[in-house]
């Protein structure tokens, strides 16, 4: 063996080219801004100043736009004391110099130890700053500088109804996005070192209010996320406005920070609902944000501590990254094969692109070439910038998302994005393709009862059929989202849960059903490992980076469905004539544009390739069964798409 | 350890404790693979000097060819030459390369990495080890994770 093979040469010299093409091809928004020490303080200081104003103490959190955690600050005092049965999470945290509370995750608020019969990560206990770092890449992950949301938009959308507690309407428009950005993901970068982006979030997304963006000027550089009672929950309810802690402390630590006023959550619509940013305003503040104290006088342990957190953060406070430079492991394409749009890419830590065009690696003589996935690639970016985006602002603006493809054994196939995507869109357009690859693979019931969901399996059978999940049937991640909902049809009170959801009574966003039950081996040891005695001679080990317990695959070292499964839209399946070869998702924008991205995407470029790659044929497409009465929903693209035309029903026929 | 055991807890520290205990410099028992994969136990390595081998059983086949191959965490996927040197690999079988490790007393010993300064890698790096025999590929998986901090854990 040669010693120094490891790093190979012609990687390097492909970082060298893409930096001395750095200026060429360079398009898009001008983005240099980041959070700096200081600034990390002052929102610190700031979040410290309103706690004390409400006579509580917080754990608080803040992170970059591509999920670095620059702090983690825990006051004395905050969360519980104890658990639920009396033990405290000092024990849990590496040689904290202070005590440590406790916060327990439950579906309902008004059940602070958990509500009986729930199920999945209901009742879990951790100590508090890891549900600060959860909200705060919550908060930065689902903004950008278009659209600024919230820990509380995110509770909005994600439960059994759109709005919550709004009987027989639909569920959530992203019911499902809390189980992305998981610990176990392949895709998401883990180390506590300051470094290329996405990165993991302990907990998933949070729909716990007190999560929030942080901007300067109209950049959107981070996230804030505060937890000071205890509690890791959602807002059962939306037809109040709460006085919550949480939430206030961090409209207090975003003072400065502020999002544009015109791209707030408040600001923009859904299905003719308007979503919610936060319930109170800074109007409500207790706090004169000049009269913060010094950053330094917090460091006390009277008062508080920088805590160390495995894997997230290190105890020393630092800047983050400035998105669109490549230490942030995302930038504009450099290589042109997506010109004339301007496309960005993820980078390495070398500034090489991570995931650049790649042919399928079924070796079986139909599979996706690198020229067939540029061109997919190409096509949906192309239909991206022309679609009129739902959840951004000024009115007018086109989509942002992020595209990945993938071929039939979950490998990256390639993944582009406009510039200003909200970043968990990275994390959750690859879960999308992965989904929509496997469940229309005819060796996905046999995946996953060897990974021992056969309840799952008997219930789709018994559900649709007996050959359900076997027989070649192509689902786009809409098909499989209308199994996955705790009503079906979707959103209809009374009725049976989706075979592959838990019955409503068990039903939670913290257990949603084969989602969770796919990853909860990697979620528990990942919560094993940030809950171990820091000072026993064995330590536990982290999750593996590569999600749920199918057969692995030689090709990828990993299963099929490597950072967990997506179900809401915004997938479907790719096709060579009648065979399956892959999956392209698509995220960051509304759900029908999502899926018409990803739909007519694939479609235009089937026409310019004529390889036979396209759609699903017809006749095989979710939307020929008619289940329990109801028929399967394949794609629904918005009636007037398109900015620069007044074409309807675009995706019709195709 | 007064750690609380609630109903998610108590099912963790089994599994956890079970499963899952990281293991440094390299397994010590002879793995076994198998042609749906085997899942073997996680390797921590100080980045900055890696040397991983791994002792497989090979029970009785009759091995044609060995091969390794890696993915990095950022993405990267590379196959090991019988040279010691990583390649870029587009993940088809058919273009894995033999790195002619010998049966010795029905075990292979896969030299993985010897001596590699790896400090500039995000970690976990997954490792996958196989052979074939006439009829079959038989592999197994692992992950090489940094011990401490910096380059990853």
């Amino acid at each position: 063996m040669i010693a120094g093979s490891w790093v190979y040469r012609g990687l390097k010299r492909a970082a060298i080219l893409a930096g001395l093409m750095g200026g060429l091809v360079l398009s898009g928004p001008a983005i240099a801004a980041n959070l700096t020490i200081a600034d990390v303080q002052s929102v610190i200081s700031q979040a410290v100043n309103e706690a004390r104003a409400r006579g509580t103490a917080a754990a608080i959190a803040v992170t970059d736009r591509v999920g670095n955690v620059l702090a983690v600050y825990n006051m004395l005092g905050a969360n519980r004391a104890t658990d639920t049965v009396g033990a405290d999470c000092t024990e849990l945290i590496p040689n904290p110099p202070i005590p440590i509370g406790c916060f327990v995750i439950t579906a309902d608020p008004a059940h602070p130890n958990g509500v009986d019969g729930k199920g999945g990560l209901e009742g879990t206990v951790l100590p508090g700053p890891v549900a600060a770092i959860a909200k705060a890449i919550t908060g930065a992950y689902l903004s950008s500088s278009g659209n600024a949301f919230t820990t509380r938009t995110a509770n909005q959308i994600v439960q059994e109804h759109f709005n919550p507690k709004e009987r027989f309407s639909p569920s959530g428009p992203l019911f499902g996005v809390q189980f992305s950005q998981l610990p176990c993901s392949d895709l998401n970068i883990n180390t506590n070192a300051v470094t290329v982006g996405p990165k993991r979030s302990p907990l998933g997304l949070s729909a716990d209010p007190g999560g929030l963006p942080l901007y300067k000027g109209s950049e959107m550089v981070g996230g804030v996320g505060v937890i000071s009672d205890g509690a890791y929950s959602t807002d059962p309810s939306i037809t109040d406005f709460d006085t919550d802690n949480d939430e206030l402390i961090a409209i207090a630590a975003q003072r400065g920070f502020e999002p544009p006023v015109d791209i707030k959550g408040n600001r923009i619509t859904v299905e003719g609902k308007t979503f919610r940013y936060t319930d109170r305003d800074a109007g409500s503040l207790l706090s004169n944000a000049a009269a913060a104290p010094a950053f330094s006088s917090l460091l006390d342990t009277s008062v508080g501590a920088l805590i160390s957190i495995p894997s997230y953060f290190d105890g020393t406070i630092r800047d983050g990254q400035t998105f669109g430079d490549s230490g942030s492991g995302y930038r504009a394409d450099t290589s042109g094969i997506f010109a004339p749009i301007p496309a960005f890419v993820l980078v390495d830590q070398n500034n090489s692109p991570r995931f650049a065009p790649s042919a399928g690696s079924e070796d079986n003589g139909v599979e996706l070439s690198a020229a067939e996935v540029t061109v997919i690639l190409r096509n949906a970016l192309a239909v991206a910038t022309r679609a009129r985006a739902q959840i951004r602002r000024p009115l007018g603006s086109h989509a942002q998302v992020t595209i990945s493809v993938v071929d039939t054994n979950g490998k990256i196939l390639g993944i582009v994005r406009t510039p200003d995507g909200p970043i968990f869109g990275t994390d959750v357009s690859l879960q999308k393709a992965r989904t929509a690859a496997f469940f229309s693979n005819t060796v996905a019931a046999q995946e996953l009862i060897d990974a021992g969901q056969d309840r799952f399996v008997t219930a789709v059978r018994a559900f649709i059929g007996p050959s359900a999940l076997s027989d070649g049937i192509a689902f786009a991640d809409r098909s499989g989202g209308n199994l996955s909902r705790p009503l079906y049809p979707d959103g209809i009170d009374g009725t049976v849960n989706g075979p592959l959801s838990e019955p409503f009574s068990a039903w939670s966003p913290f257990n949603t059903g084969l989602q969770f039950q796919l990853v909860l081996d990697n979620l528990l040891a990942h919560v094993g490992f940030l809950l171990q005695d820091q000072t026993a001679d064995i330590m536990v080990a982290d999750t593996d980076q590569g999600c749920t317990s199918l057969p692995v695959r030689p090709q990828t070292g990993e299963s099929r469905l490597a950072n967990g499964i997506q179900i809401f839209p915004g997938s479907v399946p790719i096709y060579r004539g009648s065979a399956l070869v892959g999956g392209i998702g698509v995220s960051g924008d509304g759900v029908d544009q999502d899926d018409m991205i990803s739909f007519l995407g694939l479609h235009n470029a089937g026409v310019e390739l004529g390889t036979g790659i396209g759609n699903a044929p017809r006749s095989v497409r979710a939307d020929n069964l008619v289940v329990q009465g109801a028929r399967l929903r394949y794609v629904n693209c918005p009636f007037l798409p398109f900015l620069d035309t007044n074409a309807q029903n675009v995706c019709a026929g195709k | 350890m007064n750690v609380v055991v609630t109903n998610l807890r108590a099912t963790f520290l089994a599994l956890v404790f079970g499963l899952m205990l990281a293991t440094t410099g390299g397994a010590s028992a002879a793995d076994r693979l198998s042609e749906v994969g085997a899942r073997l136990t996680a390797v921590g390595v100080e980045a900055s000097r890696v040397t991983v081998t791994r002792d497989v059983t090979v029970d009785g086949d009759t091995v044609t060819a060995s091969f390794v191959t890696a993915h990095t965490a950022s993405g990267k996927s590379l196959r090991r030459d019988h040279l010691g040197f990583w390649q870029p690999w587009d993940g088809r079988l058919s273009n894995l390369i033999d790195n002619r490790f010998p049966v010795v007393n029905g075990q292979i010993t896969f030299k993985i990495l010897k001596d590699e300064d790896m400090s500039r890698e995000l970690f976990p790096v997954t490792v996958t080890v196989a052979y074939h025999t006439q009829s079959t590929l038989k592999f197994g998986v692992f992950e090489l994770r940094a011990t401490g901090s910096g380059a990853g854990q």
